[in-house]
């Protein structure tokens, strides 16, 4: 009889806690049950908003150019692109084509499914959807921009459709973007305070008049500005009231200015580009440096560039755009500490641990960057500000070199455009905001040299020397840093940092990704790569 | 192979939780039956020791009838006339005698000299040696015994054949990287099924004292019964169980000094700022010292080593154990605890190091004749402290780091070196600290009943509880005078996690012998298992004043790094086994298990594993008389398949994380929604492997060798890292589309001989084994940023890839009629490294001039152990090494100025070339891009990593019983030994030959250790 219940009891045993095969998910939910409720929608698509740009890449964007170098090898590679030593196995080729298929891959799936979910208006669905057909947009323009022809997904692809899927025309391309943004018109002028940073009206319209610029269609250009300026159709937009150096800092995110940012917040969604931008007695590492030749672009306060006789090598920082000190930490540079107290930075030859070339983590130009400078940051280096993307000054500037390109730039526009962004900046010079009497060619150089200034380090100069096909003059040959004079005969004195190649032939559009051509046959190379 | 049914097709029952609690009353109860007869008694003594035995078997030969030897060694037993006693215990051998009409019968039993007649451990059950048809290797308590270190497979490393242990790190509380046969798998788990005591565990926590033998299944055949969880080998570990009889005690101490083995070896300051300058030059830079400068360098000679500053030059450790068995008739125990110090060679805080405490009981009751318990408990705790920051990250500092920077300055504040904004040594001294607190409870019960003579039902239920925490207080460095510091935020986190893993067993044992040839074994068996796994951790910014480093003080709370999850999976299995032996010569064997995991959808979550092994004792033919010195002579065959289910959960669920921290919007946190990619077809990943071994004994077994042959052919490998066009968005959802061979081969041979009176033994073993990709689903994969591997067809997993070095340009000339090197704008100059042109289309490319270059495989990989005995001394040496490696180093701790940085340079950058030293062992210097060209990956960084290492070496004295005896001290033995003591390796780099892990590949692994110990043992 014991026998009996003995068994009865190991068998027992063995099931102790007897489990399900079918163990439950204990943190998220599947596929299977989303999309059932107007929160899941509104999740998916802030899910696309990180990917409008990635921090770093976006900071590291300006050393492809002329304006600034990188020492490191960070920011996948972008030193080795902007000088000339890269192929179709470039990191950096690879991770703007990757991140930016992986931004299209969120708003695709939510495209495809907003359809499904129940219980959302019509008025916020066409909104959320035209939220994320414009960061698809934003996504396709910049691929076009570096690839010319790329592959349209427009829905979410399988791995065996993504293998097959062939170059679409630029063409094609272009005209999507377009409708695209035309369709985000549809979006709201402004949001509320806890969803300020959404896609608006405005910024839809100003980076389409930004695709519209890089194909030099100035009529197009003209008329998307003028609606933007002159008929207010995205509501009031203007220029940030207060200074220009204090439009990036923390405290005025969100302003007025502001048409498109990527948002960060302290703490909890904070971006680390600080390192690379201040100095090492700050904590910096100086990975990003301007160039000499950028400084030497500013203007003197009297509206003339550095080839005046006014102006004087020995101190070569009076007297200048004030933009000059907003963006650049030059030698005797103040900036403020956290506490309110301010630190000189000295960078000239042997002044210091900030000084060019003095130590790894100094300049190798003998600048840093002043522009994103945050005393706030925690630890100095992991920062809540915001990065813009897109902001009113620059469609004053498009607007002024569209209307200069159609030959209808007079005093007006130019006391729209040129003029108040000088004001703004601080110049006081007379001759510096009166409208000048030049060629048209000259007209065209004042601007061009505006709108380096204006958007200096803001990712854009690239853009601007491939429109403007003068790549192959700005990117090759040797970038500078300050006169130290240890060669005076050599460039008269101001020192070489990087020797660049341009090979206009092919540099003006970069390869299509080598792993990308590897898995997909249909995949043709951009030319002479 | 698969079979689908989602219920428990043997047993349905299911009983409340109450009826489980009667389970344990039940088990206590004693239903001994007595029975009454004439008698005859007498005494079983040890025929070596005099020791009376307890707990031997007394039978009637022929009947059932049986007693067992009490306290004092004494039985009484009732019999009938001239009948036949036989007395036997476990590990003698069995005597028979007649009753001859004498009321008395003493019996002296022969312990068991014939190593074959072992029995070892395995899958559910023991099994004798000389029965064995499949591939297991096994070693003894001895491996444990005094040595310097302080986890379990650090002893067994190189004991075993086809066991292949690398000890990456030496850093206390860092465990060690175990395969068996190769690796099976591309990114699942390759770490083998560890059972203490048939519970899983961990082989880090267990005290090494406690171990009593450790089987290592090898093979499909004996690891099958294990199915689902088999496939990198199973290693079961059994603990003392302690004998009956007097009470003993035993007390062992050790306490040595760890050193660091091997370290990179620096230039001079002087020698520094001269190459410094010449690698400007090269690049094309102004010189940075001027001659005054470096004659300055040159009085201060080397300078400061960083590496050096951030690490003592010995650290110490101690272990110490104490452990007590004894036992009456019925019941026996055994019970242990054990310590372990070892302080960490990271200077700063004396606390940095491992403490463990290990205690564990065991207890063996026989209730009746046919019923039996085991009770097993064990407690391991550690705590282990080190810096708060990474271990990595402050070694790649410290090598970074030029050796004409001080650590300290003059008035004793830490420095900020140039290209830092932190000092290695500042962290490590003023940074906090982080520990890890680990405390696991494993305890188990186990009941055994004989329901008939040849039928034994067992049932099993263990547990096992971990829980481990770690604290991280990181203190804010004020590095005043100097500003810069990186280190301005003080925070404190705090990480929890427990998972308790739960195993219930029933297994069914038959054994008959039908007549004089036929004998069978059988097994049946069920088994449940579960893990809960629950985490939480929490981190706090801002400790106001730099003290009291708990959250509740902490400012602002960390939102990314404060989270808590948890998740649950669960196995539930069938299996068999049965054994047939005819004649003892002919031995088969077949095992069967199927397994369902929660890990896979519900069409998918059975797989069936079966294994087959036969064997011929060619010794036991009647024409092998003719050739007595052979004493045995085995020839084995085995096939079988096992599965590997590490693959981590939901994979075939296409899962929505909500992310509460995706993006903001004007400082407004806000969710956002991620998917990831799934694959519902999910299975199994399935190893099927074939063994053939050969046993052989000579002289009486003195001389003994095996040797096994194997091929494991691993299919619907997974695959979760497919290469896919970036346009599709995200990354390829896992696949079972990949294959794998490994081939190989393991010998062993022990060799036992005495010279005069000193015994001598040998143990040597010796293995390889080669991995093939035999299916890499289709598409080639390449991976690695400063490491690049490929995964291909034909070629070993992540094999090395990269450019073929072609030595160095010496001329302008040779660069321009050379292949174009452009890997920067420039191009080559002489003194670059030139590579070879595979496709020859004029120009050195990654694309398409790539070469597979080796890979980080050990290959013969073998131990050597020598022991000698004469008049109380003993002497052991083991030798242990790898015969073929490559290790690809890259970054700093092998490139001068790596990349942009000021530094390294090490002493063998110095042979580097210059016009005036065309055979130089080094490229020119350079910095930058200027580098691009010597940086390319390519083999120049490829070493050879083999080694041969002295592993230990001990040296002991025992004191002759007849001092120690009066006081009471049964042995007594005082050793001296060493771990890692000298190290033969061709690795220029200057780090050791072993390391193997991710951070192996840039040299930022903490330094394995040699230990120098001395060290007693007492029994009383």
């Amino acid at each position: 009889m014991k026998t009996k219940y003995i068994v009865i009891l190991l068998i027992t045993c063995v099931f102790w806690g007897c489990e399900n095969l079918d163990t439950p998910l204990q943190d998220k939910e599947s596929d299977l049950t989303f999309w059932d409720k107007p929160e899941d929608a509104l999740n998916a698509l802030n899910s696309c908003y990180p990917d409008l740009y990635n921090a770093d890449q976006f900071i590291f964007n300006e050393s492809l150019s002329d304006n600034s170098y990188t020492k490191s090898n960070n920011g996948s590679l972008v030193r080795d692109v902007a000088n000339g030593s890269y192929d179709a196995s470039s990191p950096l080729i690879r991770d703007v084509w990757n991140s930016r298929y992986v931004g299209i891959k969120h708003c695709n799936i939510l495209l495809d499914n907003i359809n499904k979910v129940p219980g959302l208006g019509n008025e916020l669905k066409t909104r959320y959807m035209a939220e994320a057909r414009a960061i698809r947009a934003f996504h396709y323009f910049i691929l076009m921009n570096n690839f010319g022809d790329v592959p349209l997904v427009t829905k979410e692809i399988s791995i065996e459709e993504s293998t097959k899927i062939s170059r679409t025309p630029k063409s094609e391309v272009l005209q999507f973007i377009l409708n695209e943004l035309d369709f985000a018109q549809v979006l709201p002028n402004s949001y509320a305070s806890t969803d300020k940073g959404r896609f608006t009206k405005g910024a839809a319209m100003a980076l389409k008049a930004r695709v519209l610029l890089c194909e030099n269609r100035w009529e197009d250009v003209a008329n998307i500005c003028d609606a933007l300026i002159n008929k207010q159709q995205a509501g009031n937009l203007d220029l940030f009231s207060g200074s220009y150096a204090d439009l990036f800092k923390p405290q005025n995110k969100n302003n007025i200015e502001v048409l498109l940012d990527v948002q960060f917040m302290p703490i909890n969604r904070e971006q680390g580009t600080q390192y690379y931008l201040i100095p090492p007695s700050l904590g910096g590492f100086a990975a990003i440096s301007p160039t000499q030749e950028l400084a030497d672009s500013y203007l003197l306060s009297n509206g003339k560039t550095i080839a005046d006789p006014s102006y004087n090598e020995l101190t070569p920082y009076a007297n200048r755009d004030p933009r000059l000190d907003a963006t650049i930490i030059r030698h005797g540079s103040q900036l403020e500490n956290p506490n309110g107290s301010f630190t000189t930075i000295n960078t000239a030859l042997g002044s210091g641990s900030d000084a060019i070339n003095s130590s790894s983590n100094s300049t190798p130009t003998g600048y840093y960057v002043a522009k994103f400078y945050d005393k706030t940051a925690r630890n100095m280096l992991y920062s809540g500000s915001n990065l813009i993307l897109i902001r009113y000054a620059e469609v004053l500037l498009m607007y002024a070199e569209a209307k200069a390109k159609l030959n209808t730039f007079t005093s007006t526009e130019w006391n729209l455009t040129i003029k108040k962004l000088r004001t703004r900046a601080g110049f006081t010079n007379a001759n510096a905001l009166n409208f000048p009497t030049v060629s048209s060619s000259e007209m065209d150089e004042i601007i061009r040299r505006e709108r380096r200034s204006e958007l200096a380090m803001e990712g854009l100069r690239i853009m601007d020397l491939r429109r403007w096909k003068t790549a192959e003059t700005a990117l090759n040959g040797w970038v500078h840093g300050i006169k130290t004079n240890e060669a005076p005969l050599i460039d008269n004195g101001y020192i070489r940092v990087e020797n660049r190649i341009f090979n206009p032939a092919k540099n003006y559009l970069w390869p299509i990704p080598q792993s990308e051509r590897d898995l997909n046959k249909n995949l043709t190379q951009n030319p002479n790569w | 192979m698969r079979k689908t049914h989602h219920t428990s097709p043997i047993f349905g029952i299911y009983l409340s939780q109450k009826s489980r609690l009667i389970l344990s009353f039940f088990i206590m109860i004693n239903f001994a039956v007595l029975h009454a007869q004439n008698s005859i008694s007498g005494i079983v003594k040890d025929g070596k020791t005099s020791e009376t035995i307890i707990g031997a078997t007394v039978s009637i030969k022929g009947t059932s009838t049986a007693t067992m030897t009490d306290m004092d060694g004494a039985y009484t037993i009732k019999v009938p006339a001239n009948s036949v006693i036989v007395v036997s215990y476990v590990g003698y051998e069995s005597v028979e005698k007649t009753v001859d009409g004498s009321t008395t019968l003493d019996f002296i039993l022969k312990e068991e000299q014939n190593i074959l007649k072992e029995v070892i451990v395995v899958g559910y059950g023991t099994q004798k040696k000389a029965n064995l048809s499949s591939a297991i290797g096994n070693v003894g308590s001895e491996v444990f015994e005094n040595k310097p270190v302080t986890s379990a497979s650090q002893s067994l490393q190189g004991t075993i054949a086809g066991l292949v242990i690398q000890q990456g790190s030496s850093e206390p509380g860092q465990g060690t990287n175990i395969t068996i046969r190769g690796i099976g798998t591309f990114q699942s788990g390759t770490y083998p099924l560890v059972l203490i005591d048939g519970l899983e565990g961990s082989i880090d926590n267990i005290n090494p004292n406690d171990i009593e033998s450790v089987s290592v299944l090898k093979d499909a055949s004996s690891a099958a019964v294990y199915g689902s969880r088999a496939a990198n080998g199973v290693i079961l570990i059994t603990t003392k169980m302690g004998k009956s009889g007097k009470t003993r005690v035993s007390y062992d101490y050790l306490y040595g000094l760890q050193q660091p083995t091997n370290m990179p070896k620096y230039a001079k300051a002087w020698e520094y700022a001269e190459l410094r300058n010449e690698a400007l030059i090269n690049s094309g830079l102004p010189a940075k010292f001027t001659p005054d400068q470096i004659n300055d360098f040159r009085k201060i000679g080397q300078g400061t080593v960083w590496l050096n500053e951030i690490y003592r030059e010995n650290a110490p450790q101690s272990t110490q154990n104490l452990a007590v068995e004894g036992g009456g008739e019925k019941t026996s125990y055994h019970v242990s605890i054990g310590n372990v110090n070892q302080k960490s060679l990271f200077e700063g805080n004396d606390a940095y190091g491992l403490k463990r405490n290990n205690a564990r009981i065991n207890i063996h009751s026989k209730l009746s004749e046919k019923f039996s318990i085991t009770a097993s408990g064990a407690y391991n705790g550690s705590v282990t402290k080190e810096h708060a920051y990474w271990t990595n990250w402050l070694i790649e500092q410290a090598t970074r780091i030029p050796v004409i920077y001080p650590v300290k300055d003059e008035n004793g504040n830490f420095t900020l070196p140039s290209g830092s904004n932190s000092n290695g040594l500042a962290r490590l001294t003023k940074g906090g600290m982080r520990t890890y607190q680990n405390d696991g409870f494993a305890g188990s019960i186990s009941a055994e009943w004989s329901i008939i003579k040849d039928l034994k039902l067992k049932g099993f239920f263990g547990a096992n509880l971990a829980d481990n925490n770690n604290h991280e207080f990181r203190k804010s460095i004020d590095y005043a005078p100097y500003t810069g510091g990186g280190d301005n935020e003080s925070s404190v986190m705090d990480r929890f996690e427990r998972t308790l893993l739960l195993n219930s067993t029933l297994t069914l044992n038959y054994s008959k012998k039908i007549g004089e040839n036929h004998s069978f074994t059988g097994l049946l068996g069920i088994s449940k298992e579960s893990s809960d796994r629950r985490w939480f951790q929490a981190r706090k910014i801002g400790i106001p004043g730099n003290e009291f480093g708990v959250l509740g003080n902490g400012q602002i709370t960390d939102e990314s790094n404060t989270y808590g999850s948890g998740e649950e999976w669960g196995i539930q299995s069938y299996f068999g086994r049965i054994n047939y032996s005819y004649k003892d010569r002919y031995l088969v064997e077949g095992n069967v298990r199927a397994d369902g995991s929660s890990r896979f959808s519900s069409g998918n979550h059975w797989g069936v594993f079966p294994s087959f092994s036969g064997a011929w004792r060619i010794s036991k033919e009647n024409f092998m008389q003719a050739a007595p010195y052979i004493s045995n002579l085995k020839i084995r065959a085995s096939w079988g398949q096992v599965g590997n289910q590490d693959i981590g959960l939901y994979k075939y669920l296409r899962t929505v994380s909500v992310n509460t921290q995706a993006y903001s919007f004007k400082d407004n946190l806000a969710n956002g929604a991620y998917f990831s990619e799934a694959n519902q077809d999910l299975s199994w990943e399935t190893s099927q492997m074939l063994d053939f071994g050969i046993d052989a004994g000579f002289f009486n077994n003195k001389l003994a060798f095996t040797l096994d042959f194997y091929s494991k052919d691993s299919k619907n490998v997974l695959v979760n890292n497919l290469p896919v066009p970036g346009i599709y968005g995200s990354g390829a959802p896992t696949q079972n589309i990949g294959a794998i061979n490994n081939k190989g081969w393991e010998f062993t041979v022990n060799y036992l001989f005495n010279t005069g009176k000193v015994k001598h033994s040998i143990n040597a073993n010796i293995s390889d084994n080669v991995n093939e990709v035999t299916d890499d689903g289709g598409r080639t994969l390449i991976s690695g940023t400063d490491v690049v591997t490929i995964l291909k067809n034909g070629f070993p997993i992540n094999s090395y890839y990269g450019l073929k070095s072609d030595g160095f340009f010496q001329n302008a000339n040779e660069v321009a009629n050379g292949p174009k090197q452009n890997f920067n704008a420039a191009g080559a100059k002489p003194g670059d490294i030139r590579y070879i042109d595979r496709n020859g289309d004029g120009v050195i490319k990654e694309e398409d001039d790539r070469f597979i270059l080796g890979n980080p495989f050990p290959r013969y990989t073998y131990g050597f152990t020598y022991t000698a005995n004469w008049n109380g001394l003993d002497l052991s040496i083991f030798i242990q090494g790898v015969g073929k490696r490559s290790m690809w180093i890259r970054g700093e701790g092998v490139e001068a100025f790596h990349n942009s940085n000021e530094g390294p340079v090490m002493d063998y950058h110095i042979d580097r070339w210059t016009p005036a030293n065309p055979n130089a062992e080094y490229p020119r210097l350079t910095i930058g891009t200027e580098s691009a060209n010597n940086a390319a990956k390519s083999d120049f960084w490829i070493e050879d990593a083999s080694y041969l290492r002295l592993k230990n070496i001990q040296l002991g004295y025992t004191i002759p019983t007849r001092f120690t005896d009066q006081l009471g001290i049964a042995k007594f033995r005082a050793y001296v030994t060493g771990q890692n003591l000298v190290t033969l390796t061709k690795l220029k780099s200057g780090y050791d030959p072993e390391v193997n892990s991710a951070e192996a590949s840039n040299g930022r692994v903490y330094p394995v250790t040699k230990v120098v110990a001395i060290g007693l043992s007492v029994n009383f």
